[in-house]
């Protein structure tokens, strides 16, 4: 089932006096439970079209269909009651809120989504931190976790609502090639559990070995994609 | 959720929400003494006037009024016998004395100082004024005896039990000059009735200045409601009535005395709300720059959290909340540290005689101990707006915060 299309993606950015075009046109479609990365060097428009498939970001021209649904037209808040409902996000850099303890991280996405009682909440975010491996930590602040640990309640949160699809920007960037492992081991188990798409834009040759398809990316088009 | 957070982000810069809230803090406090303090001002001098010097309302001849200043003994009330029969019996009229005043000097044989002399009724002129509750010594009981006030006394070098020698004109404009027995010593709180007043019997006075029947004021003392406001309209509309009734003569309310009073206290509360505006505007420059700082400091926060479908609005209400909780402990420091202030100056007072000796406050009727005042509404208007400068203060930086882009907040990422 084909969870998000794009066509003819183009999008445009207008850095001082010069025009950059960054997407020069990106037909793509993803299906559900799918595993994969977009790779491509620096500039070749990776975070742009993150940006247009996470839905933080709308095309200059060509249309975005999610779940067959076109997301045109569409106001800042509309798309971020979309993203509410169906988009999860992973950083580089965890982003956990600081103030709020692993449990409270976890529960902010079903918070914000304003459909759960409490107990379902409660549930909902115990089992999938026991899935990441962190039962212990339960009620620990971020500052008190390790690198890999952040990023296992980043896996949490993203999951914890069950999206469409989740998006990872380089997730084992900052992380030793053991931890990066682990993490990526994590995400794969879950996206076979769970059945949810997982889409990377990364570097790191170890996410590229895991992936089941590779998109690459240069100057803006999609220049192979490749499934294993 | 959102409380959550910003209560835990205040947490967290314990130092920076502090420092802001101890300037509201400060603010509010010092408002709060200083509303205590000027009220419990008012309080003394408005109850010092009624009870000693200005009754509800005076009742004079038309021409007495213009020259009052002066003490002249040309203008008396015609047949104030008639006139304070008939005052009595009025409805709201609970009693009336008369007096007469007049210039005179006061010797001690080596020094002579220029005074008031106050004829009155030694009978009924406490049912009226206060005098008796500030008096050392004797009342007017006998023929040839007066009362001075107690820094006439020290400055004359006088006590009770010694003669003045008292001299002035007459109605008929010749000089006369006799001795007087100081029966009593006045010690009010009124400063012009400490200094310059000598106080004797009219049957003293008729015989001193051949004042025969003459009679220069009817005072007049009403009810005395506590709220000020309606003890003044009471004192206005009897004013209104006794010259409806006695259109020869002129009636003047309690508000013409206390007009000047009244005036100098509003300037004393519009300098004190001048002062809650400035250290609440520096409070409220602080508050905006403590959240714009978090603004900035939690940028990618704001990302992540827009990212998982925060909408501007509830991104503004995590800042808005912030500042609405700095605001709210400001408020309730101010109000806490305000109390401990009202509490001691309620309690114990502010001794005004022995802080400023023996400089001359001028007619300013205040004397004594200062007693500060609660003043409850002060304290829920005053919280209230501190709050509301948490507010307003947060509003502009959170509208900032409301208004980044996703993409721009996570490019910090």
């Amino acid at each position: 089932m084909t969870i998000l299309k794009l066509e003819k993606i183009k999008k445009t950015y207008q850095k001082g006096s010069r025009e950059v075009i960054a997407l020069k046109g990106i037909n793509l479609s993803i299906e559900k439970g799918e595993f994969l990365a977009i790779v491509g060097p620096s500039g070749s428009g990776k975070t742009t079209l993150l940006n247009i498939i996470g839905c933080l970001d709308v095309p200059t021209e060509g249309i975005v269909f999610y779940d067959r649904k076109p997301l045109t037209g569409l106001s800042e808040n509309a798309l971020s009651e979309y993203r509410k409902e169906s988009i999860s996000f992973i950083f580089q850099s965890y982003n956990l809120i600081p103030v709020l303890t692993v449990r409270e991280n976890v529960e902010l996405p079903l918070i914000i989504a304003k459909q759960f009682s409490k107990s379902e909440i409660k549930k909902k975010a115990e089992d999938i931190i026991k899935k990441v491996g962190l039962k212990d930590m339960i009620e620990r602040f971020p500052r008190e976790l390790s690198g890999g640990q952040e990023q296992r309640v980043a896996i949490a949160r993203a999951l914890v609502k069950k999206p469409l699809l989740v998006l990872a920007d380089e997730p084992t960037a900052n992380l030793d090639s053991k931890t990066a492992k682990e993490i990526i081991a994590v995400m794969k188990d879950l996206n076979k559990s769970e059945g949810i798409s997982f889409l990377f834009s990364t570097h790191d040759p170890l996410v590229e070995k895991h992936a089941q398809r590779i998109i690459s990316l240069h100057d803006g088009l999609v220049a192979s994609d490749k499934r294993k | 959720m959102i409380w959550k957070i910003a209560f835990r982000n205040l947490l967290r810069h314990k130092r920076r929400a502090l420092t802001t809230g101890i300037i509201m803090m400060v603010g509010i406090a010092v408002f709060l003494v200083l509303d205590s303090l000027f009220l419990g001002v008012d309080k003394m001098t408005i109850d010092n006037m009624t009870s000693l010097s200005s009754p509800a309302v005076k009742l004079t001849s038309k021409s007495y009024e213009n020259k009052a200043d002066l003490f002249p003994l040309d203008y008396g009330i015609e047949n104030y016998e008639d006139v304070l029969y008939k005052v009595k019996k009025m409805d709201t009229v609970l009693a009336a004395t008369p007096r007469t005043s007049f210039r005179i000097s006061a010797s001690n044989y080596e020094n002579e100082l220029p005074l008031i002399c106050i004829a009155i009724d030694p009978e009924t002129d406490s049912s009226v004024f206060d005098f008796k509750d500030h008096l050392k010594g004797s009342w007017l009981l006998n023929e040839g005896e007066v009362l001075i006030g107690a820094n006439l006394a020290k400055d004359l070098s006088v006590s009770i039990g010694d003669y003045l020698l008292v001299s002035g004109k007459t109605r008929y404009d010749s000089y006369n000059a006799d001795e007087f027995l100081i029966a009593g010593i006045l010690d009010t709180t009124d400063p012009m009735i400490n200094r310059q007043s000598l106080v004797m019997s009219f049957l003293d006075a008729q015989n001193f200045a051949d004042l025969d029947s003459l009679v220069t004021e009817i005072a007049i003392k009403t009810e005395r409601p506590n709220a000020l406001k309606k003890y003044i309209s009471l004192t206005e509309q009897l004013a209104f009535e006794i010259n409806e009734t006695f259109p020869n003569l002129k009636a003047k309310s309690f508000f013409d005395d206390a007009k000047m009073v009244l005036m100098i206290s509003k300037q004393k509360y519009y300098f004190s709300i001048f002062l809650v505006a400035i250290v609440l505007l520096i409070a409220m420059v602080g508050i905006v720059n403590s959240i714009l700082m978090s603004v900035y400091e939690r940028i990618r926060e704001i990302g992540v959290l827009r990212a998982f479908g925060f909408k501007d609005k509830e991104i503004e209400r995590l800042f808005i909340v912030e500042g609405l909780i700095t605001g709210l402990i400001g408020s309730l420091l101010g109000i806490a540290l305000g109390s401990l202030g009202v509490y001691y100056l309620a309690t114990y007072g502010y001794p005004i005689a022995d802080m400023i000796g023996d400089i001359d406050l001028g007619e300013y009727p205040v004397w004594g101990t200062i007693y500060g005042t609660w003043n409850f509404l002060a304290m829920t208007i005053v919280s209230l707006v501190g709050i509301l400068c948490g507010f307003l203060a947060s509003w502009i930086p959170a509208r900032k915060a409301g208004k980044l882009q996703v993409i721009e907040t996570l490019r910090f990422v």
